[in-house]
């Protein structure tokens, strides 16, 4: 991101007068759609309240509870002093893993559900990590691997490497879009939902040892036997998942 | 749920609306608030909380801007626990992609990797019943071509059955979140519009016509080619 003292303030004529509804609400929307489409970029300084309010025909009360809603959402920060004001901001890690979480946790969705969910976006991305890989990402996720054969050693294997290893051979697709969605199945609240933080302690080391195949299979471009070993990783951790969960609901039956 | 407040602790120092959230956050992903439970009382979270009424306010405001809490005004109002809609993810994801420098290359063939693991669902698990919706939403679209009423909702509502044929929850809400902020439309620079909407409406029919017949390469290449149509993706 550029440095703040370089970045535009924004110029108001892209936004419209609001007629409609809740007004705060109608403000997010413009904000968000400015945002959306380029218009507003991370750094970049929102119009002042004084502005907003003449531009878009509402109180400073509507204004202020917009942006104070933009804030609460990760997309705007308000700086106090005398350089202050509202900014675009890059949300924060996790920003999509959080609305995922939500979205699966707060419904009744299965463990098993989410896994095969995860699945289409990491056995998709193999035939792309085959074909782009570069030996800097071999490396990388050797490295990962050396890290989990030493933590398994000393017993304290955490799984957090597991997700480590599968973000960064999706990374390794050279696709943000991708990368961004297997990172947001990878967020501790789906993990703790999937439960996977009970079973690593199993799949730590066949786990570990699946890992090195993957980069092995994937050093040598080799599509089918990537998604094979891929496929029956996390499909390992789903049957398992299915078989605790049949258990569970057998038990309480 | 809806009149006691002892599940919460007041809250000491940093920003106290920030903090709120969190514990109600906390409280909804342990399971202790569920979608459908109503919120004590600004009166009453104010004083569990030992906060004024205005910073509960502005939590609530914050957890309804993360659509997690809905209010409703009214004799049966207050504040309600939601679960999101697919929209929220949504519009996270697309919040994420805007700030990134992401090139339509790359959105449309996320959305072909999401589209073929759909696919690959549905060809072990469509129903009749899930045929048949989707042979009816070709249908109208035919139908509408015919009759230059076409809406586009039409292909979005195509590959939702299709996501809906994978029977799993997850799947298609996953599904429904990401379908947005992964549109072709916008990529598809190099059609007329027109074009683009006679050649979906067939592309879908030739999908739905591969996937009867769970013919799992033709239905494959099938999607491919739809996808692809127009980008520079080959």
């Amino acid at each position: 991101m550029a440095a703040t003292s370089s970045n535009q303030k924004a110029d108001t004529g892209m936004f419209r007068p609001v007629n409609v509804g809740r007004a705060s609400e109608d403000v997010v929307r413009q904000i968000k759609g400015a945002i959306h489409s380029g218009q507003l970029r991370p750094g970049d300084a929102l119009p002042s309240e004084r502005e907003l309010t003449g531009r878009l025909g509402v109180s400073r009360v509507t204004v202020r509870d917009a942006l104070r809603t933009l804030e609460a959402t990760g997309l705007v920060q308000i700086r106090v002093g005398a350089r202050g004001g509202a900014f675009v901001t890059a949300p924060a890690p996790g920003y999509v893993g959080e609305g995922l979480a939500n979205m699966l946790l707060l419904s009744s969705t299965s463990p098993e559900d989410v896994t095969e969910a995860r699945m289409i976006f990491e056995l998709g991305a193999i035939p792309l990590v085959c074909e782009r890989r570069t030996d800097e990402d071999l490396a990388e996720l050797e490295a990962i691997c050396a890290r989990a054969d030493a933590a398994l050693k000393q017993g304290d294997f955490d799984v957090r490497l597991s997700a480590e290893f599968h973000i960064r051979l999706a990374a390794s697709a050279h696709n943000t879009a991708i990368a961004l969605i297997v990172d947001s199945f990878q967020g501790p609240l789906l993990m703790s939902l999937a439960r996977a933080r009970d079973v690593a302690p199993t799949m730590g080391k066949q786990g570990a040892r699946e890992h090195h195949k993957l980069v092995e299979a994937i050093r040598k471009r080799d599509v089918d036997a990537a998604h094979a070993l891929m496929e029956r990783h996390l499909g390992r951790t789903a049957a398992r998942l299915h078989r605790r969960g049949s258990a569970a609901r057998g038990a309480a039956e | 749920m809806s009149s006691d407040a002892s599940f919460l602790t007041p809250v000491a120092g940093g920003r106290a609306s920030q903090q709120i959230v969190d514990q109600i956050v906390e409280l909804l992903r342990t399971g202790e608030l569920k979608a459908g439970h109503r919120l004590p009382s600004e009166r009453q979270l104010a004083e569990a909380f030992g906060v004024s009424r205005v910073t509960v306010r502005d939590a609530i405001r914050i957890l309804q801007a993360r659509g997690l809490m809905e209010v409703k005004v009214g004799v049966s109002g207050g504040a309600f626990v939601t679960a999101p809609t697919a929209d929220v993810l949504g519009e996270r994801l697309s919040d994420v992609l805007a700030m990134s420098d992401i090139s339509p290359e790359e959105v449309a063939e996320a959305r072909l990797v999401m589209e073929l693991g759909i696919l690959d669902l549905a060809l072990k698990r469509a129903t009749d019943d899930d045929l048949a919706a989707l042979g009816d939403i070709c249908e109208q679209a035919e139908q509408a071509m015919v009759d230059d009423s076409y809406d586009p909702q039409l292909a979005s509502d195509f590959h939702a059955r299709l996501a809906a044929a994978s029977q799993n929850w997850a799947v298609t809400q996953v599904a429904e979140s990401f379908r947005g902020p992964l549109r072709m439309a916008a990529l598809r620079e190099r059609e007329p519009v027109d074009d683009a909407h006679q050649r979906t409406v067939e592309d879908h029919r030739v999908v739905l016509e591969a996937l009867t017949e769970r013919d799992r390469d033709a239905a494959r290449a099938a999607m491919v080619r739809h996808l692809t149509r127009g980008t520079s993706l080959t």
